[in-house]
């Protein structure tokens, strides 16, 4: 019996939640607004790549500050919110680790505008112990060098293997026996070599950046192809909410290079 | 009449929850995906290092089981074992609460290079025996579960009898507990089995996931999906899934005839 009342009150107190939710977002006056408060009380929601988090909290403080509208941030893998969006999951705008999602979401017709938004690298970031072992990539094929390289399943292994493919390094490091590790994700990566477990990998500078991981050489764009992280503005969202965040976005492109991005510059690409 | 209620409830959402998914995977097997599947060499590997390691680590859960099994049974007799046992029976149930990236991330930092760097340089991580140790630690609360199940159903008299005429526990276990497990064994084994082979995520961080060296059949799946190769993955997954059935079908043979003998 007491079960059954603790059920209850446990019950009735998530709902209250729920109301205090619903109610908490209600526009208090549909009247006429200033030019600078027409947003204000709106709400964005918005889906970003797990990767891009720290910087993007920023954004989105500095949003909210400025326009008064409510974000409601979706953080995931790339992949995983490009299904939610295209199985019709409300969505306003959304930034993609990969510019293939951008492309995709346009064969889709889901596309309003979309906008290449920033640029990162892939280095060879090195541990504790592999920064004495380790200088450049050819060191990879050494004895003795344990090594890790995302699986294929992420787009920084596919990024990964076609960087070493070209550098003509892949085949000697499979038959080497040193490449011992193929993480789901690139954090996962990061985080063995934070921890010493490995001797060296490829990530992102931006994770490196992250993760205070050395790197002791960026690869170069020919032999990995470009690293492009897309903006996306959905077609049938608050486009016009939508809009505002990537122009202040855009005005605050440093925050992101804070954390290891490049802003890409003099090729904005709108469709 | 209740019993048609349930009936009319059980048996249409069992069969839209339940069979229908899995038929709607095999009804999407082709020729094509079949072929390409058994023509790459990393499948096969896959194949082999799960079973292989699977079978490896159920059987270690079901000596780890038999050993919580005998706390179970015994708890009340001494201060010692009930402490043990408590904690033994609370952290039974920390490995399926743990995300299992997590669970993979604990085994490396535990038995990784920087612990036990004397004996390879990855420590006891990325190699073939890693995977099992992997499959081991998600596994093992099933089988001590099913175990502690099958001590429950002992009769208390016999064991009460034993003890009576001067056995210790650990000899009443020995002669009189583990033999009538019968049942409770295979299952405990079985149901490890299967948790193994679908075990991905631990084994990712903790084993490596290099394909042809400590690939499990589970993390080759989600890489062919991820990849675009749908055939491929919808081939691999419904061996999988015959894989589980032969496994399943194996202890209910095994069942039945234990009924027949008894």
């Amino acid at each position: 019996m007491k079960r059954k009342i603790w059920t209850l009150l446990i019950f009735v107190l998530l709902m209250s939640f729920n109301f205090g939710y619903v109610y908490a977002y209600k526009d208090p006056n549909g009247a006429l607004k200033s030019e600078s408060e027409i947003f204000k009380g709106q709400k964005l929601n918005l889906y970003v790549a797990a990767g891009l988090k720290k910087p993007m909290d920023e954004i989105i403080a500095i949003f909210e500050k400025e326009t008064g509208a409510k974000v409601v941030p979706n953080y995931g893998p790339s992949g995983g919110l490009y299904t939610q969006i295209k199985m019709g999951q409300p969505c306003d705008i959304f930034f993609s680790a990969d510019w293939l999602y951008i492309e995709k979401l346009k064969e889709d017709r889901k596309l309003a505008e979309g906008q290449k938004f920033v640029q990162d690298k892939l280095v060879l970031a090195v541990s504790q112990t592999g920064k004495n072992k380790v200088k450049s990539v050819k060191d990879l094929i050494k004895p003795g060098v344990v090594v890790g390289v995302a699986d294929t399943r992420a787009p920084v292994g596919v990024y990964s293997e076609r960087a070493l493919k070209r550098m003509n390094i892949w085949d000697k490091l499979v038959s080497s026996g040193n490449l011992r590790a193929r993480p789901a994700t690139v954090n996962q990566l990061a985080i063995m070599l934070q921890k010493n477990e490995l001797d060296a990998g490829l990530i992102y500078s931006s994770v490196a950046k992250a993760f205070n991981v050395e790197y002791v050489e960026e690869i170069p764009q020919k032999f990995t192809g470009e690293i492009i992280f897309g903006a996306a503005i959905i077609k049938g969202g608050n486009e016009k909410l939508a809009k505002e965040f990537l122009n202040i976005a855009n005005d605050n492109i440093n925050i992101f290079e804070k954390y290891g991005w490049r802003a890409v510059k003099n090729e904005k690409q709108y469709y | 009449m209740k019993n048609n209620i349930i009936s009319a409830l059980f048996i249409p959402l069992f069969f839209l929850l339940v069979i229908y998914p899995i038929l709607a995977l095999l009804g999407h097997v082709n020729g094509a995906g079949i072929l390409k599947t058994f023509h790459d060499v990393l499948f096969w590997q896959s194949v082999k290092n799960t079973i292989g390691a699977a079978f490896i680590a159920s059987g270690l859960c079901l000596v780890m089981a038999i050993g919580f099994g005998y706390y179970h049974l015994f708890a009340k007799d001494s201060y010692l074992y009930r402490i043990l046992y408590r904690i033994a029976n609370f952290i039974n149930d920390l490995p399926a609460a743990l995300p299992h990236t997590v669970a993979g991330l604990a085994l490396l930092l535990a038995f990784g290079r920087n612990v036990l760097g004397f004996v390879s340089n990855t420590g006891l991580a990325f190699m073939k025996v890693s995977v099992v140790f992997a499959m081991f630690f998600v596994s093992y609360p099933l089988a001590a579960r099913a175990i502690s199940a099958g001590v429950d159903k002992i009769e208390a008299e016999a064991i009460d009898v034993a003890r009576t005429l001067g056995d210790t526990p650990g000899k009443v276990y020995l002669r009189i507990v583990i033999p009538s497990l019968g049942m409770a064994m295979f299952s405990s084994f079985g149901l490890a089995f299967a948790r193994s082979i679908s075990e991905f995520a631990a084994v990712i961080m903790f084993g490596g996931n290099v394909p042809g060296v400590t690939q499990v059949l589970a993390s080759y799946v989600f890489t062919k999906v991820e990849e675009g190769e749908i055939d491929m993955a919808v081939t691999a997954s419904a061996f999988c899934i015959l894989l589980s059935l032969l496994v399943v079908g194996f202890l209910n043979l095994i069942n039945k005839r234990e009924k027949i003998n008894a």
